[in-house]
């Protein structure tokens, strides 16, 4: 199992659009994605679930992951994340756009 | 001279006929079934049509009104494939024997009413996608037609309670225009 937490920077938070690109990594994957944000945990692979955690600007989300991709998995996420949900579709790099 | 408050669409001054928006009938039985299989396959085919309609109007959002629109839309149909809804439907059909369209409202109203208790402006608006998308396979399973701006001939000023986004986006781009 690996896990990481990370910071949510942008100023809607996990929602919207940083929801939908989430949740869009996250299926890219075949291994079991969880989000943790204070009591609740759900599903990465669950847009709704993912909209429940109302994890706003600046929540602090743990990720664990478990499965034969983990790593890359993990390490999609964290980009996506760390990259202020700038998006990045694997090979198609849209790094040169405003977010 | 009767007078109503709300929300507006957009700001300014409007002088016009009203026009009172109504979302049809959806009204359903709770009931049991006796082919719980049969009819989870019927609400994965109503399913399917509502992805079918969503695609069609993000592609058309996007090509006029740009991507900001389109992902409205590309939201909701990742809210129809949600994993954990699909399977909390298929439980309760399957497992209860419960008639699709509860079994997609129960579902789906869940979901409303965990938004709306994140007590978050942006969180609480999605309550309105979740319902928005579950009416739009209600309609489907009762096989009621959408047609939101039937009647709506002349650029009207537009009362409603809550008004679907997919509405809107019709509105704006086949009556207010012309």
């Amino acid at each position: 199992m690996s896990q990481i937490t990370l910071i949510i920077r942008h100023e809607v938070g996990l929602h919207a659009r940083p929801a939908a690109l989430f949740v869009k990594t996250a299926k890219q994957f075949e291994s079991d994605i969880r989000i943790t944000y204070g009591a609740r945990q759900v599903n990465a692979k669950s847009v709704l679930g993912v909209l429940t955690l109302g994890a706003g600007q600046n929540a602090a989300i743990t990720i664990d992951v478990e499965g034969d991709d983990a790593d890359e998995a993990l390490a999609a996420l964290q980009t996506l994340v760390e990259n202020n949900f700038v998006e990045n579709n694997f090979g198609e790099n849209n790094f040169g756009e405003a977010g | 001279m009767k007078s109503f408050q709300g929300i507006t669409a957009s700001s300014g001054i409007a002088i016009g006929p009203a026009f009172h928006f109504h979302r049809g009938d959806l009204y359903f039985e709770r009931h049991t079934v006796t082919d719980p299989a049969a009819e989870w396959t019927r609400l994965k085919v109503a399913l399917a049509t509502a992805r079918q309609q969503l695609t069609a109007v993000a592609a058309r959002a996007k090509a006029e009104s740009g991507k900001e629109e389109a992902d409205i839309f590309e939201a909701h149909i990742l809210m129809l494939e949600d994993p954990d809804l699909l399977e909390t439907m298929q439980q309760a059909i399957k497992g209860q024997s419960l008639n699709a369209e509860a079994a997609l409202q129960d579902a789906t109203e869940n979901y409303a009413q965990l938004l709306e208790t994140l007590d978050d402006e942006y969180f609480g608006a999605r309550a309105a996608d979740v319902r928005d998308v579950a009416t739009r396979v209600l309609r489907i399973l009762l096989g009621v037609a959408e047609s939101p701006t039937a009647g709506l001939l002349t650029p009207s000023i537009i009362l409603a309670r809550d008004y679907p986004t997919g509405a809107i986006f019709y509105v704006i781009n086949y009556t207010l225009i012309n």
